[in-house]
C-alpha cells in the first residue's frame, strides 16, 4: 500500500553551515599563509598574540573544525533529508546546532590568540569549550538519528552509514581524549600523562582525520557524485566493503605518529601494520568514486563540480597512498618530525577536504538559491590555480622534509659523528622549499577567494529556496523490527568475532598458546568461508535488513570502531606506571618550573618543539640517549610534539646541551642574537608579565591528584618556593649581566627549560641489558629491552 | 522458410521470458537486490505543489551564454 506526502526540506540550515564554511575557510587559510610566511620571516611574529605558537592552532582547529566541520555538516544535512526522504529531526534542534557551532569557532579564534590552550595537536581548546563542543555535538547527533527515526524510505544508504560511523566516533574520541580536571575556568591538566597520553592523543588526532576529515567526506562524496555524474555508484557491494574494512582498520592506525620513540615495540608494529592494511579500502573507496563516472568522463571537460569532485577523489587516493607509505617504520624514520608529514596533510586537507568542499559548494548554490552559477570560467580558474598551488605546496614540502631528513640523520662515513651538527644549517637548507609553500598556498588561497566571488553573486542572482517534494511512501516496507537477537546471534557477526578474539590471542598469549591461537583462527576464517559459500543467500539477506534497522547497524558501527581502541589502549592507560619508566623517572616540577612549563605549552612551543628523542643513531648522536618514557611520566600533557622546525629540548637542561641562563634570556628576547639564522619568534613580552603565581596552588593540588608525587606544601609555601627558586635564577642572571625581577614570566621558562632532562635512576633498578651510555658501534636503541628492568614503586 | 519460423519462435520465446522476468521481478519486491540502493541518490520524487513552478534542476551556464 502506498501513500504519498509533500515533503519541504529545511535547507536553510543547509545554507548557513555552506556561508559558514565558505567564510571560516577563508579565515583559516589567510591565517595559513600567515604562519607559513612566518617561518620564512620572522618579522612577522607582530604581537604576543600574533606568534607562530599561537597562531598555528589557530590555523589548524580553524581548517578543521570550522571550516571543514561546517562543510561537512551542510553536506549531511543536505543529504539525509534527501536520503531519508524526510525533513531533518527538528528544526530547533538544527538551529541549535548550527549557532552552538559558530559560537565554539568564537569562542575559539578568541582563546587560543591568547595563549589559552590545552597544549595537545587539534585538541587544543579550553575545557568550557570541550564541553560546549560534547554538547553540540550530541545535539547534532539525536537531530540526525531523530530524522532516520521517522524516515520515508525505509534502506539506509551508503552515506548515512559514513555519517553514523563520524558521529559515534568522534564523539567517543573527542569525549576520552577531553578528560581533564580543571584548576580554574580557562586551565584543565589532562588526565592521562606521558605515554599514557601520547597514545590517547594519537588515537583521537588520527582518528580526528578518520572520523571527522574522511568519513563524513566519503559520505558526501558517495551522495553527491552519482548525482553530479547523474548515474549510481560504480559498485554498492564494494562501498559495503570499503565501508566496514575502513572503520574497523582506522581507529588502530594511531601509534603510528609514534614510531621509532620509546613506545612499546608491540604497539608501533601494530600501528604500522593497520596503516598498511588501509591501503585496501581506501583505494577501494576512491576506485568506486572514480569509476562512478563511467560513461560521463565528458563531464569533466564542462561540469566543474564533477572537475573539482575527481580531482578531490583523486587527492584522498594519493594521501591515503602517502599516509600508509609514511607508517613504515624505515619511512618514519626519515620523514617523522619534518616537512614530509606538513605536505601529507595538505594533500589531504586542501586537495581531499578543500576540492570536495568547492565541488559541493558549486553544486549546492545554483540549487539552494534557484539560480545558474554565475560563472563557469571563474570555476574553472579556480580549480587550475587551486591545483596547481597544492602540487607546488606538497612538492616543495616533499623536497624539504626530505631533504631535511636526509641532513639531519646523516653521520660521517665511520657513523660515529654527525654530518651536519648544527640544527640551524638544515633550517637554511629549505628555506626556499618552505618560500614555495607559501607561494602554493597563496595560489590556493586565490582561488578560493575567486569562489566566494563567484558563490556571492550566484547568491545575489536567486533567492533562497526550500525544494519541497512529493513522495511515494510505501507502508508495507518494513523498517526498524530488527531485535537485538537477530543482530547479534547470526553468522556475519558471530564469525567476525570470533576471528578477531582468535588473531588478539595471536598478539597477547604466551608463545605456544598464541602459535595455537593463530592456527585456530585460521581454521576460523577457513569455517567462515566454508559457511558463506553454502550460505551466501542468508549473510546477504541479514546485512539487507540490518541497512533497514538503524540503531542495530549504529550499535554494530560503534562495536567495531571501539574494539580496535580498546586493545590499543586497556594495556598500556591500565599498566601500573611502574611498569613504564623503564630505567629512569622524571624529576617532578618545582612550582615555578610547572609555571614556566604551563608558558611553553601555552606559546605552543611544541608547535615546533619535540621533546622525544627517537631510538634512532641520529637522534642519540644529536640529542643524547633515547628518552625512556619515564622521563615524561609526570607531564600532563606529554610533549613529545609532532614537528621539528627547532632542535629537539628533551634534554635541553642537562649534559652537552645545557646552556647558561643568560643564554636562555637573550634567546628567547631575541633568538636571532643567540642563534643567527633562526626563525623562532621573540618572546621579550615574557620579560615584561608577570607569572601567575595565585593559580600555582590549585595547579598543584590538580597534579597531586593525577597521582604526581607532591610532598605536601601549603599555598603560601607554594608561592614562597616559586619565588625564592626565581630569585636564585635573577640573581645568576644579574651575575651575567641581566636586569630581571623573580616573578617575571620568562624567569619561570627559563626554570622550566633548565629543567628539561633531569632524571633519577630509581634505587632498586635492576641493570638493564642495554647500557646508558652511547655504545659503540651505534644501533638503534630498543626501548623493549627495558622492560625488564621495569621497577615497582 | 524454416530460416522464417525460427525466427518468429526465437523472437516469441525472448518476449515470453523477458514478460516472465519482468512481471517475476515487480512482483518479488523482497527479492530485489542490493545493488538496487545504490539508485536512492537519484530517486528524487516529484516536485512539490508549492513547487511546481518552478525549475528544481537549475541548468548549467555554457560558457557561451556567460554574462561578460
Amino acid at each position: 500500500m502506498t501513500s504519498k506526502v509533500t515533503i519541504e526540506y529545511n535547507d536553510r540550515v543547509v545554507r548557513q553551515f555552506m556561508i559558514a564554511s565558505v567564510v571560516f575557510g577563508v579565515v583559516a587559510m589567510l591565517v595559513g599563509v600567515l604562519i607559513a610566511s612566518q617561518l620564512n620571516y620572522h618579522e612577522l611574529n607582530l604581537a604576543s598574540w600574533l606568534t607562530f605558537g599561537r597562531l598555528r592552532p589557530l590555523h589548524t582547529n580553524a581548517a578543521i573544525f570550522a571550516f571543514v566541520g561546517n562543510m561537512m555538516f551542510a553536506g549531511v544535512y543536505y543529504s539525509t533529508q534527501r536520503l531519508c526522504k524526510v525533513r531533518m529531526g527538528t528544526d530547533l534542534l538544527s538551529a541549535i546546532h548550527f549557532w552552538g557551532w559558530q559560537l565554539i569557532i568564537v569562542a575559539a579564534a578568541i582563546t587560543l590568540p591568547l595563549g589559552l590552550s590545552r597544549g595537545q595537536e587539534y585538541a587544543e581548546l579550553i575545557w568550557p569549550i570541550n564541553i560546549a563542543v560534547a554538547l553540540i555535538w550530541v545535539v547534532f547527533a539525536v537531530n540526525f538519528f531523530l530524522t532516520l527515526h521517522k524516515r520515508n524510505e525505509p534502506s539506509l544508504y551508503v552515506a548515512l552509514w559514513f555519517y553514523i560511523a563520524t558521529i559515534v566516533t568522534v564523539a567517543m574520541l573527542y569525549i576520552v581524549n577531553h578528560l581533564s580536571i580543571p584548576t580554574s575556568w580557562t586551565h584543565s591538566y589532562t588526565i592521562f600523562a606521558g605515554v599514557q597520553n601520547a597514545l590517547v592523543q594519537w588515537w583521537y588526532g588520527h582518528n580526528a582525520v578518520a572520523f571527522f576529515l574522511t568519513t563524513p567526506i566519503l559520505g558526501i562524496m558517495y551522495y553527491f557524485m552519482p548525482k553530479a555524474a547523474e548515474r549510481p555508484v560504480y559498485s554498492y557491494r564494494l562501498s559495503i566493503v570499503h565501508f566496514w574494512s575502513l572503520v574497523f582498520l582506522y581507529i588502530w592506525a594511531g601509534p603510528h605518529h609514534l614510531l621509532n620513540t620509546a613506545l612499546p615495540k608491540w604497539l608501533q608494529m601494530l600501528g604500522m601494520f593497520f596503516s598498511l592494511m588501509l591501503w585496501a579500502p581506501s583505494w577501494g573507496g576512491m576506485l568506486n568514486g572514480l569509476l562512478t563516472l563511467r560513461g560521463a568522463w565528458d563531464k569533466l571537460r564542462t561540469d566543474p563540480v564533477i572537475k573539482f569532485f575527481v580531482a578531490g577523489v583523486t587527492f584522498y587516493g594519493m594521501s591515503t597512498f602517502e599516509g600508509p607509505l609514511l607508517s613504515i617504520r624505515s619511512v618514519n624514520a626519515l620523514s617523522h618530525y619534518s616537512d614530509w608529514t606538513i605536505g601529507h596533510v595538505h594533500s589531504g586537507a586542501l586537495g581531499w577536504n578543500g576540492f570536495m568542499a568547492a565541488g559541493m559548494f558549486y553544486y549546492l548554490a545554483p540549487r539552494l538559491w534557484k539560480t545558474k552559477l554565475w560563472s563557469i570560467p571563474a570555476a574553472n580558474f579556480h580549480f587550475w590555480i587551486g591545483t596547481f598551488g597544492i602540487l607546488l605546496y606538497v612538492v616543495a614540502m616533499w623536497i624539504s622534509g626530505v631533504m631535511q631528513g636526509l641532513m639531519l640523520n646523516a653521520t660521517t662515513p665511520d657513523g660515529t659523528a654527525l654530518q651536519y651538527p648544527a640544527f640551524l644549517d638544515t633550517l637554511q637548507a629549505i628555506r626556499p622549499a618552505m618560500g614555495f609553500r607559501i607561494i602554493g598556498g597563496a595560489m590556493y588561497l586565490v582561488g578560493f577567494l575567486v569562489m566566494v566571488v563567484n558563490l556571492t553573486m550566484t547568491i545575489l542572482s536567486g533567492t533562497a529556496y526550500n525544494e519541497t517534494r512529493e513522495i511515494t511512501i510505501d507502508t508495507g516496507d518494513e523498517k526498524d523490527t530488527m531485535t537485538w537477537k537477530e543482530t547479534f546471534q547470526n553468522d556475519p557477526v558471530l564469525y567476525s568475532f570470533g576471528a578477531l578474539l582468535l588473531l588478539c590471542g595471536w598478539w597477547f598469549l604466551p608463545t605456544g598458546a598464541a602459535t595455537v591461537s593463530l592456527i585456530c583462527s585460521v581454521i576460523f576464517g577457513w569455517l567462515s568461508v566454508v559457511r558463506f559459500k553454502a550460505a551466501n543467500k542468508a549473510w546477504t539477506h541479514w546485512y539487507e535488513k540490518l541497512l533497514h534497522n538503524y540503531l542495530p547497524f549504529t550499535v554494530l558501527t560503534f562495536v567495531a570502531v571501539v574494539i580496535g581502541g580498546l586493545i590499543q589502549l586497556i594495556p598500556t592507560v591500565t599498566v601500573n606506571r611502574a611498569k613504564n619508566i623503564e630505567d629512569r623517572l622524571q624529576k617532578i616540577y618545582t612550582p615555578l618550573e610547572l609555571a614556566g612549563r604551563d608558558l611553553y605549552v601555552s606559546e605552543g612551543c611544541y608547535n615546533c618543539h619535540s621533546q622525544m628523542i627517537r631510538t634512532m643513531v641520529p637522534d642519540v648522536l644529536r640529542y643524547g640517549d633515547y628518552s625512556r618514557l619515564g622521563e615524561s611520566i609526570y607531564d600532563h600533557p606529554f610533549q613529545w610534539g609532532s614537528k621539528r622546525t627547532g632542535p629537539d629540548l628533551a634534554r635541553e637542561g642537562k649534559g652537552p646541551a645545557k646552556k647558561s641562563d643568560s643564554w636562555h634570556y637573550k634567546h628567547l628576547v631575541d633568538p636571532r642574537s643567540m642563534s643567527p639564522g633562526s626563525n623562532m619568534p621573540p618572546y621579550a613580552f615574557l620579560a615584561e608579565k608577570t607569572f601567575d603565581q595565585k593559580a600555582l596552588p590549585s595547579k598543584i593540588a590538580v597534579m597531586t591528584r593525577l597521582g604526581v608525587p607532591y610532598p605536601v606544601m601549603e599555598a603560601i609555601e607554594i608561592k614562597l618556593n616559586a619565588l625564592q627558586q626565581g630569585a636564585e635564577i635573577a640573581k645568576r642572571l644579574a651575575d651575567e649581566g641581566v636586569a630581571v625581577t623573580p616573578d617575571k614570566q620568562i624567569v619561570a621558562v627559563i626554570a622550566y627549560l633548565q629543567k628539561l632532562g633531569h632524571y633519577e635512576v630509581p634505587e632498586a633498578a635492576k641493570p638493564g641489558p642495554a647500557p646508558l651510555t652511547v655504545p659503540f658501534p651505534l644501533t638503534p636503541g630498543n626501548p623493549d629491552n627495558y622492560r625488564s628492568a621495569a621497577v615497582p614503586q | 522458410m524454416e530460416v522464417f519460423a525460427v525466427t518468429v519462435f526465437v523472437s516469441l520465446a525472448f518476449a515470453v521470458l523477458f514478460a516472465a522476468l519482468f512481471f517475476a521481478e515487480r512482483s518479488q519486491r523482497q527479492r530485489r537486490s542490493i545493488d538496487q540502493d545504490a539508485l536512492l541518490p537519484l530517486d528524487e520524487g516529484s516536485p512539490g505543489r508549492s513547487a511546481e513552478s518552478m525549475d528544481p534542476v537549475p541548468v548549467i551556464v555554457r560558457p557561451s551564454t556567460l554574462r561578460p
